[in-house]
């Protein structure tokens, strides 16, 4: 113990320790209005706003702490009963991707950092004309946290983490540039892309499932959106979702025990639980969102502002495409075949809960590319649950920690997970379970893989992630001609690609 | 006038109708209006709360089938992007005193 370097260790750790036991001792709904006070100053936000919006923070984080303790106390016990009774096993209960963002930010040692961190880096692209989007969508970067977080559990290592989270980012914003033609056309947004987290991901990974789902007779059914949406549109409202999780959870749970006046009560109260956590949840998480509000806005103007002669995207929330009525039919089709899967799929873990509300963001950016066919949709969307059901799986314990970590009640039963949003995102099992250097160059290959490829064959690009051959063409005139406003090139090789009717690879 | 009750609407009824939750609530009473409740919603959940009857004016960030509503609806990023707001507000105004 006397050895000088080992005094100097423990000296360092014990700073971290006393550090970690300050954090621990303030807990999150203290210290992350005091961060976000600290943040919002230096972004300009005006002083009584941003402490109005720091107090909103933390009392949000009490809600959100509240909902989770009625889940723990309801849910779990009766899933663990479930696992005894049945034998189905499904540790990690999924709380939905409300909590996993709480949870992603409320890690206090990277969580809201990455606020100020992913502002610079976008800049910074956007300055060099890495990108064309600036992502003003400051609620969106939890997803960024999330990673880094998962990676924080693993490796205790802050800059593996900040690293991976940032590469998320990279990615997000080199996707949003990628399906950004496509998604204005579908959806009518002029100038705005969308640099989503758990979107962006699942689009990319189905590209290729897609282009192989349609070379099979699937390829050519039809379904029309809106009669699916009259008949199942009972699935999109939460609150029957979680009466009815919660009320076969409990069945479950009590099958054994049907005929006893008392199970039933337990029954009907996890229903009504259930339905509770589902419908209170996303109110608690508006909380939080009302006092980012302000200073997203004072990072809207600040981005802004420094590029206004730009060609730019604006980067908002893929919340803005939910509507469509493709998106809505699929995600509610999906529900029954996510509960299905789960416990037909050997080795998974994940009882589903929350998120089945959140397959919207996990469809939002395949409708251009699908051309809105629910059919496809959902047929490539199931082959993604496979991956799905078992990274959300692997990344449960590590996500489990991250909860205790942000101050998170969880009563110490079982697991829990966020399925859709993001645990079970491709990018999740790319960045979080692998270890953090390759993690880190798999993900930067992925990235500029994609961005030297936008450069080189713009117009071909753009078709794929769904843009028609004109729209891909307009924005190659707009984006790809001409000198570009950063240093980096527009266009790599020749200056005009060839993608004739033969280039169209998803018609 | 009479009070008017708003129906924000978006994909998950917590990120971007919070923005236009606070933008309206900041910017119509500056306009003269009276505003009641502004309650926020999922697309999904729009038609459920609107056949309550409770509600004036639907606002959106994200599409809605406009045929299912017997209110107005009025689909905007402005909130969000901060370009147009002024004309967005004047729609949303015109909307209300009909």
């Amino acid at each position: 113990m006397a050895v000088p370097e080992v005094l100097l260790q423990s000296g360092v750790s014990s700073l971290l320790n006393s550090i970690n036991s300050v954090i621990q001792s303030l807990g999150v709904s203290v210290l992350l209005p005091i961060i976000i006070f600290l943040i919002a100053l230096a972004f300009r936000v005006d002083v009584l706003k941003a402490a109005r919006s720091s107090i909103l923070i933390g009392i949000g984080f009490i809600g959100i702490n509240l909902v989770i303790g009625l889940f723990s106390e309801n849910i779990s016990p009766l899933a663990q009963q479930m696992v005894e009774v049945t034998g189905i096993t499904l540790p990690a209960v999924d709380v939905g991707w409300p909590a996993a963002a709480a949870i992603a930010f409320g890690i206090a040692e990277l969580g809201v950092w990455m606020i100020p961190l992913f502002v610079a880096m976008n800049l910074v692209l956007f300055a060099i004309g890495f990108t064309y989007t600036l992502n003003v969508d400051i609620w969106n970067y939890w997803h960024f946290a999330f990673i880094g977080g998962l990676v924080y559990m693993s490796t205790n290592n802050w800059l593996y983490s900040v690293a991976v989270g940032l590469t998320l980012g990279l990615f997000v914003l080199v996707a949003a540039d990628w399906t950004q033609p496509a998604v204005e056309e579908t959806f009518d947004t002029p100038g705005i892309s969308i640099p989503h987290g758990t979107s962006a991901p699942y689009a990319v990974a189905a590209i290729p499932i897609h282009w192989a789902v349609d070379k099979t007779p699937l390829g050519n059914i039809e379904a029309d959106p809106d009669a699916i949406q009259d008949r199942f549109g009972i699935l999109g409202e939460p609150i029957f979702v979680g009466l009815a999780i919660g009320l076969v959870i409990g069945i479950a749970a009590y099958s054994n025990a049907l005929f006893v006046a008392e199970s039933w009560y337990a029954i009907l109260t996890a229903g009504i639980s259930f339905a509770a956590v589902m419908h209170i949840l996303p109110m608690m998480v508006g909380i939080l969102m009302e006092g980012l509000t302000p200073l997203s806005e004072s990072i809207r103007n600040y981005m802004t502002s420094r590029f206004e002669d730009r060609d730019m995207a604006i980067g908002l929330d893929s919340a803005i495409l939910i509507g469509h009525e493709s998106v809505i039919a699929s995600s509610l089709l999906i529900v029954p075949i996510a509960i299905v899967m789960s416990i037909i799929l050997p080795g998974n873990d994940v009882l589903w809960g929350i998120d089945l509300a959140t397959f919207p963001f996990f469809f939002a950016l395949m409708v251009p590319i699908m051309n809105g066919n629910i059919v496809k949709m959902v047929v490539t969307g199931t082959i993604l649950l496979i991956p799905l059901h078992y990274i959300s799986s692997a990344v449960a314990p590590l996500l489990t920690q991250a909860a205790g970590s942000a101050g998170f009640d969880l009563g110490g039963r079982g697991l829990i997970t966020s399925p859709v949003a993001d645990a079970g995102s491709p990018a999740t099992g790319i960045l979080a379970l692998i270890p953090a250097p390759v993690a880190l160059a798999v993900g930067l290959v992925i990235v500029l893989g994609i961005w030297v490829a936008l450069r080189t064959w713009p117009q071909r690009m753009y078709m794929v992630a769904g843009a028609s051959e004109e729209k891909a063409q307009e924005t190659v005139e707009r984006r790809h001609t001409g000198k570009g406003g950063g240093l980096l090139p527009n266009k790599i090789g020749s200056t005009v690609d060839t993608a004739g009717a033969e280039g169209r690879s998803d018609d | 006038m009479t009070t008017k009750n708003i129906l924000v609407v978006c994909g998950t009824s917590v990120a971007t109708s919070t923005v236009v939750k606070e933008a309206l609530k900041e910017k119509l009473p500056e306009r003269g209006l009276d505003i009641g409740t502004i309650a926020k919603a999922k697309a999904t959940e729009a038609p459920g709360k609107v056949s309550s009857g409770n509600f004036d004016l639907i606002v959106t960030t994200t599409q809605l089938n406009k045929d299912k509503f017997d209110i107005p609806v009025i689909h905007t990023t402005a909130f969000m992007t901060g370009i147009g707001q002024d004309e967005v507000l004047d729609d949303i105004v015109a909307a209300l005193q009909d």
